[in-house]
């Protein structure tokens, strides 16, 4: 039976649903625009900036912002520490699951 | 749903984005399609010894030319179509030696594939060898579906049966129905995409979302 010991150290900036759904979605991209993340992730557009700006302060993301044409557009990829505590997580995250 | 299940269906689902408007299948489509009309005039080239320049180089700079040429289409036509409505990603592309290597194990167990073929059904009367044929082709559609989600290439493997079983009630010659085949398939890729994308364009309109 698992302790309070056994549970993993898990990143707590990635362990949050909506975080952890927009860097699964980078993981497999190269880059993805904020109209993209909001519609995967459905949350509001504030809510969605605001898991942004937490990933982008702890490195694991960079955000980009230009235009295309005359609409503001977003971008987002995931930085190379960001796929490594990416990896991290998702590796302790199963080994823990295959513990229970 | 488990976290780690739902991390990996996330990521399938930003994998399939690319073909969310049918776009993609539609160059497939079209590639195919050109690509087998080429074979077949090729093989009426005069004089003969044309045709196997016509097979060795002209059907790779085919291929080649129509893949970039049909990539850059499709990639104006999202920005146009896709990208305003449901947003924009885009994929890692391999670099360098690992695109090579991807290049070559791709070209390599297309060979294997097609010599194993060949082998088991160079024995068989010419109906079992169109059957096996079209058997393959749609196990190969169900991967597709089965591995990127992409439930409408189960419609394509029971689309490429169909067509065999239509094919093999006409009196045409064999030559003639392989053809149709193969033909068929591009059309089937066409049509496939046509029909995602008619739905994408129902389901989605232009956002106008303005960023936060």
């Amino acid at each position: 039976m698992s302790t309070a010991n056994d549970f993993p150290d898990l990143d707590r900036v990635i362990h949050e649903p909506a975080r952890l759904a927009i860097l699964s979605i980078l993981s497999a991209a190269e880059q993805a625009d904020f109209l993209y993340l909001l519609r995967e992730t459905a949350l509001t557009k504030g809510n969605l900036s605001a898991h942004l700006a937490r990933l982008e302060n702890a490195g694991y993301i960079e955000i980009e912002k230009g235009y295309v044409g005359k609409l503001p557009q977003t971008i987002c990829r995931m930085t190379k520490a960001g796929r490594e505590a990416f990896d991290t997580y998702r590796r302790q995250l199963g080994d823990f699951l295959k513990s229970l | 749903m488990s976290q780690t299940t739902e991390i990996n269906e996330t990521i399938k689902r930003t994998r399939r984005y690319w073909f969310v408007d049918g776009l993609a299948e539609m160059s497939v489509g079209l590639t195919f399609t050109l690509l087998i009309l080429y074979y077949r005039a090729a093989e009426g080239f005069k004089p003969e010894w044309l045709r196997l320049p016509a097979f060795v180089i002209g059907a790779p700079a085919l291929i080649l030319g129509s893949t970039w040429l049909l990539g850059k289409a499709v990639s104006a036509l999202k920005e146009r179509i896709t990208y305003p409505r449901t947003g924009y990603v885009s994929y890692p592309r391999r670099q360098g030696s690992e695109r090579w290597k991807r290049v070559i194990l791709s070209a390599t167990i297309g060979m294997a594939v097609g010599a194993a073929t060949s082998l088991i059904s160079s024995s068989l009367p010419p109906i079992y060898q169109q059957l096996f044929f079209t058997a393959l082709v749609a196990c190969v559609y169900t991967y597709i579906a089965y591995s990127m989600g992409l439930k409408r290439f189960y419609l394509l493997a029971l689309g490429a049966l169909v067509l065999q079983v239509l094919i093999q009630l006409s009196s045409l010659e064999p030559d003639m129905q392989y053809f149709l085949f193969l033909i068929g398939q591009g059309a089937l890729w066409f049509l496939s995409g046509i029909g995602a994308l008619i739905a994408y364009l129902r389901q989605n309109r232009v956002s106008g979302i303005e960023e936060a």
